[in-house]
């Protein structure tokens, strides 16, 4: 591998996983949404 | 019930993570022109400097992870209220640290193969990253033991406090131990080089900027945390009465 | 004040000959640890396959054996207390934490230390490495001092271990990154004692400091913290 090809995979594994964690955990957000009451969410 | 698509704002979103989320894009996309284009190539290390614009944000960030799971386990231990919010703070810290971490190591040693010519050193502060990363993964499956929701947060805060203790006693023996041994032979730069106002400013920048990608990460992570222990506590009787129509309507 | 402490001081010799006593009549130690570390000891000289490897690196064979063997220790020290929820009923008799966490490590120290006499007399016998009195003084000390560091913190991540019953795998994943300033310092303080690849006895001295910090850190710390993790 060249320079540059070190420098890009390095910025796409600082932001990468990241993104997946976060998208993650929207996701499992909006899927135990409906189980939990308006009440405990203190910050809506 | 309809599934959910990416179109529907989490519920975890308020104002405020929504300012932060889009400050956070914009310091990115900044950084990314500031790192990738209009600085210069540094002396010593050539264009591998590039790296360390994203490098030393993280590291820094996962440390700052690391240090505020600690104050936010102290907190719940010494509180008065015992507060669990303190104790899911500290478990959404920790999680966002270790991804941190992970992604540090594997930059620095990318950054390691081009500029000490190998992707690992048994430097003092790679190793003790690489130990952190270690211990905090049993910091959460320590978390994850089960039980009720107060032995989980007083079980947990008691290693995270630990855990702070072993750091300075591993990062002090590395230090010495390596200083025993004869240095590798390869290119061996400091990591820390002489940098121009431009440089400087980037570096600092990112650190700003993954910061923020920090605080909105732990912000979303401690709602959905919260939401778990609800509706581990009373939503399993909601779960149940649900489940229990859906086999009535059907 | 000074009743309290001697009371703690009670229980926890009270739990340390417990302890002790299980051991030496289930034989388990003796019978099936023991040979474990022997064949462990054996095959790393197959591993290494080499009279003067074998000397360098017998400091380090040593200690590591010892790492692995203090898990199956650790492990077994606490499922005897999980057994039958006897760590409850101590609860509920009210017997002091710190009684039982120092009554632990301290027999936890006892058989680390016979595992350790053990293992480095078979170094001494297999990988043909050499002591002399002052380095035998230098061996001992930091054998104390180096299992006090690994029992000490093993006995706190033990607790943890009964109290989510039946996680015992958790145990290498928070025990093991922790002790390796132990690891470090007494391998080397052990090659010092050794005459290992040139070291000098006296340059062991230091390591051993280490492991003193590291130990009464430890074991400050577990006074503390034993209590609240395991009571609940």
């Amino acid at each position: 591998m060249k320079h540059a090809d070190f420098i890009i995979v390095s910025w796409l594994l600082s932001f990468g996983p990241v993104m997946f964690y976060a998208w993650r955990n929207a996701r499992r957000a909006r899927h135990i949404n409906p189980l939990v009451d308006e009440a405990d969410k203190p910050w809506t | 019930m309809p599934s959910a698509t990416a179109s529907v704002p989490p519920p975890t979103r308020t104002a405020a993570t929504r300012n932060l989320g889009l400050l956070a894009i914009a310091g990115s996309v900044v950084l990314a022109l500031l790192g990738l284009i209009f600085t210069a190539e540094d002396v010593d290390q050539g264009s591998s400097v590039r790296i360390m614009y994203v490098h030393v944000p993280t590291a820094w960030v996962a440390y700052l992870a690391f240090v505020f799971t600690a104050v936010c386990s102290a907190g719940h231990l010494w509180g008065k209220k015992h507060s669990l919010n303190l104790d899911r703070l500290a478990g959404a810290s920790a999680e966002v640290g270790v991804i941190f971490m992970g992604v540090t190591l594997v930059t620095g040693s990318l950054w390691g193969r081009l500029s000490w010519g190998t992707y690992w050193q048994w430097d003092p502060r790679l190793t003790t990253t690489a130990f952190l990363f270690v211990t905090y993964i049993g910091y959460l499956a320590v978390r994850g033991l089960g039980g009720t929701q107060r032995q989980r947060a007083k079980r947990s805060a008691i290693v995270a406090l630990f855990a702070v203790l072993e750091i300075p006693l591993v990062h002090f023996s590395v230090v010495i131990w390596r200083s025993l041994h004869q240095q590798a032979t390869v290119l061996r730069p400091n990591g820390d080089v002489t940098m121009d106002g431009l440089m400087l400013f980037s570096l600092i920048f990112g650190v700003a900027v993954f910061t923020t990608i920090f605080a909105w990460l732990v912000l979303h992570r401690n709602r959905v945390l919260a939401m778990e222990d609800a509706m581990e506590l009373r939503g399993i009787d909601t779960a149940l009465a649900a489940r229990r129509s859906e086999e009535v309507s059907s | 004040m000074s009743a309290s402490i001697n009371r703690t001081f009670g229980i926890a010799k009270a739990v340390a000959s417990k302890d002790l006593r299980v051991e030496m009549r289930s034989r388990v130690m003796t019978n099936q640890i023991l040979p474990f570390a022997a064949i462990v000891m054996v095959l790393f000289a197959f591993a290494l396959d080499n009279d003067g490897v074998l000397q360098r690196v017998a400091p380090g064979l040593v200690w590591m054996a010892t790492l692995f063997t203090s898990l199956v220790v650790v492990q077994r020290s606490f499922a005897v207390e999980a057994a039958d929820s006897a760590i409850d009923a101590l609860r509920v008799a009210g017997v002091a934490p710190q009684g039982v966490y120092l009554g632990k490590v301290a027999a936890l120290v006892v058989q680390l230390v016979a595992f350790e006499a053990v293992l480095a007399f078979l170094a001494l016998i297999l990988y043909r490495v050499n002591v002399d009195a002052h380095g035998a003084v230098l061996l001992v000390t930091t054998c104390l001092l180096g299992s006090l560091g690994i029992a000490a913190l093993a006995a706190v991540y033990g607790g943890l271990s009964i109290a989510g019953r039946g996680r015992e795998t958790l145990l290498p994943l928070l025990l093991l990154p922790a002790v390796a300033p132990v690891l470090i310092g007494a391998t080397r303080a052990t090659e010092s004692a050794f005459g290992s690849d040139g070291a000098r006895v006296v340059e062991g001295w230091p390591w051993v400091g280490l492991l003193a910090v590291f130990g009464a850190v430890f074991l400050f710390g577990g006074t503390l913290g034993f209590g609240p993790l395991t009571d609940e």
